[in-house]
């Protein structure tokens, strides 16, 4: 097993702690106006005008089958490189550093979460490629 | 005298002198006999050393100095451009690339160049008796054919140069990113202020909103014309990637370019850059075979690659082609299954389209070595993920034996369009305007039922009617109204009645593409944002 030290967000979604690559975050921000976003599935809340640009948002609650209600207040904006999107999550718990662990079995090369080790417990890392090709995917649909 | 203020003019010029000697290099191992390339390499030699003495970069200004005066020879006849001038050339040309980078990190450019001028100065050419036929070398003859689409020819002229640059002048890409991005909110501000004019009523603000219009538009259009760039700004160095690669792997490579004046916007350009030289470098490493497997095919010894550019409608599309081994659909499934990347129950259902793009999934390699050249699998997913987030495709053909296509379609550009705004419930979506056929108030007695579709008449003609709410699955609003708006527009080449809720005007609008992930998402070309605010669709109708 290999370890990676890195800086990560750490946020609640339906009360379960996950995390993203501080790195893949551009932007937190407050629940901004949400426009209707037709034909998308539905875990995608709608679509809002970020500095310009019409950037979808996806309800992280409702796409990981977590609790969803109330649906959450807080939005992470994607870093533009790597995607054109934001995560609507409950809480952001702020920048930690972390270990992830590395699977290595390979059956899990689909999964989109990785286990990552942060100073007070665990979270559930987001691989960002990953659920990005998961997203497109289904978008193809 | 403080240079300091010229430093990034230096090195913008000497890259592309250098970028320029590549490609000249490269053609003239094809051809050593064209005088003017000859010429025109001792020259961008010339250019560089002055520039760097200049400057007071004597490292860069010796190096250039060698290699002007082994070109010189050259131009004198006292030598012949062979493959050793070549390669020592590429070799200094290298190098110089190497100490311009320092130079841009703040450094003064020192490498120690002794060695290497050494090299160039006493470069000897060896007599023909010395050498042993077989000795000279696989990949040697490197074809290089840029074929201008455009009517006029390619303005390749070194000594008109001069003239050129008194009449431009070099601008940051970020300063112009900047220009494009501000005059898109000009123009939605441009609408802001036609709101509050429509709210007051005032003829003065009305005349004022009219005249900046009109001012607005020409600026957007001059703006669009700056972005454009001919593809060739990317393409010049391609042929030396192909070049190098072929002799490290022993191949004899015909690499040919078409469609070199096609013009993309800047932005896309540069993005494209990366993900082509990967797809080439696949193609000479992967897709041709050697020497041996070729004659054994039946084949020429060179193989042949192609970088093909052209315009299709709204689109630019790429397509590099090998006339290599080819793929199996077959060996990648099982490959997959063996990665677990598929289940093996669904081996009967993936089409050999499908079977190719998986290729590009994370982590799927089936090299026999995981060379440092193409590296480890990695290199197509990043090439598919880099034109997705452009809002285009990539899609593989490949029939094994005869050779491998990758195909890049991308949008023409980041535009600022006419839209129709028609709400459906409370969903307010944009009609690209050139998609309108004609929108209308349609009396309801003038619809009919055909079985279960209805329909209605339009000079002589049946249009079938679709309800736009049904479409972007949302409600519909209870009329009292005699007539219903609809807008009339072509789906897959037929005539279509797209009834909606209400039409909310004309509009310009920056249509952005929606990128990763819902850049594929059918139905839509992309959203923008309003002056009001709002974040909209715009739709797609051939996706509908």
């Amino acid at each position: 097993m290999s370890e990676v030290e890195n800086r990560y967000l750490v946020f609640d979604v339906g009360g379960e702690r996950y995390a993203l690559n501080l790195q893949d975050v551009e932007e937190i921000m407050e629940l901004p106006d949400i426009h209707p976003l037709p034909r998308a599935p539905s875990y995608y809340s709608g679509i809002m005008n970020c500095h310009s640009m019409p950037v979808p948002i996806l309800d992280l609650a409702v796409f990981l089958k977590k609790v969803s209600s109330p649906p959450g207040e807080k939005i992470l904006v994607l870093n533009r490189k790597i995607a054109n999107l934001a995560l609507r999550v409950h809480a952001v718990k702020g920048i930690a550093a972390g270990i992830v662990t590395e699977e290595t079995d390979i059956a899990d090369v689909d999964s989109i979460e990785k286990t990552l080790l942060v100073a007070d417990g665990e979270a559930k890392l987001l691989v960002s490629e990953r659920l990005l090709l998961r997203l497109e995917q289904e978008a193809l649909s | 005298m403080d240079m300091s203020q010229y430093k990034d003019l230096f090195i913008s010029e000497a890259m592309e002198h250098v970028r320029s000697m590549n490609e000249n290099i490269v053609s003239l191992e094809k051809n050593a006999d064209d005088r003017e390339k000859i010429d025109s390499l001792f020259r961008l030699a010339h250019s560089i050393k002055g520039m760097a003495a200049s400057m007071g970069y004597d490292g860069i200004a010796q190096l250039a100095h060698s290699m002007e005066d082994l070109m010189e020879r050259v131009r004198k006849k006292d030598i012949s451009f062979s493959e050793g001038v070549a390669d020592l050339l590429l070799e200094g040309a290298d190098l110089l690339h190497v100490m311009l980078r320092d130079v841009e990190a703040g450094g003064q450019g020192n490498s120690d160049v002794r060695d290497l001028v050494a090299r160039l100065a006493g470069f000897a050419e060896v007599r023909q008796s010395e050498k042993a036929d077989e000795s000279r070398g696989p990949a040697t003859s490197i074809c290089n054919e840029v074929q201008e689409m455009a009517e006029e020819s390619a303005p390749s002229e070194k000594r008109y140069e001069r003239r050129e640059t008194r009449q431009t002048v070099r601008v940051k890409t970020e300063v112009l990113d900047h220009l494009v991005n501000v005059t898109g909110e000009l123009i939605t501000n441009k609408y802001r202020l036609a709101i509050i004019d429509r709210e007051l009523g005032s003829v003065r603000l009305t005349e004022a909103v009219a005249e900046l219009s009109k001012l607005l538009q020409e600026l957007h259009s001059e703006v669009m014309k700056v972005r454009l760039m001919p593809f060739a700004a990317i393409a010049d160095r391609f042929p030396r990637v192909v070049r190098d690669l072929a002799k490290q792997k022993g191949k004899d490579v015909n690499f040919v370019i078409e469609g070199t004046a096609v013009e993309l916007d800047r932005g896309i350009l540069e993005e494209l850059s990366d993900p082509l030289i990967h797809l080439l470098r696949n193609a000479v490493d992967h897709g041709l075979e050697d020497a041996t497997e070729r004659r054994a095919a039946g084949k020429p010894v060179t193989g042949r690659i192609a970088l093909v550019v052209h315009r299709e409608q709204d689109q630019v599309v790429l397509t590099i082609t090998d006339d290599g081994k080819g793929m199996d659909p077959a060996v990648l499934i099982e490959s997959a299954i063996a990665r677990k990347l598929i289940k093996a129950e669904d081996r009967e259902m993936i089409s050999p389209r499908q079977a190719f793009m998986l290729t590009c999934v994370p982590g799927f390699s089936t090299a026999k070595e995981i060379t440092e050249i193409s590296g480890r699998g990695v290199g197509m997913d990043v090439v598919r993920s880099s034109v997705l987030s452009l809002g285009g495709s990539l899609s593989i053909e490949s029939e094994l034996g005869k050779g491998s296509s990758m195909i890049i379609r991308l949008p023409l550009t980041v535009a600022i369009i006419q839209v129709l705004l028609v709400n459906c419930s409370s969903m307010t979506v944009g009609f690209p305007v050139m998609r309108i056929h004609r929108t209308m108030e349609l009396d309801r007695s003038l619809i009919i039922s055909c079985g279960r579709q209805k329909e209605f008449s339009l000079d002589g003609e049946a249009i079938p009617l679709l309800s736009l709410n049904r479409i972007l699955g949302v409600p519909f609003e209870r009329f009292a109204g005699k007539t219903i708006p609809v807008v009339v527009t072509e789906i897959r080449g037929k005539k279509v009645g797209l009834t909606v809720d209400r039409f909310c005007g004309q509009q310009e609008v920056f249509i952005k593409p929606l990128g990763s992930p819902l850049g594929k998402l059918r139905g839509q070309a992309g959203g923008a944002t309003l002056g009001d605010g709002r974040a909209i669709i715009i739709l797609d109708t051939a996706g509908l």
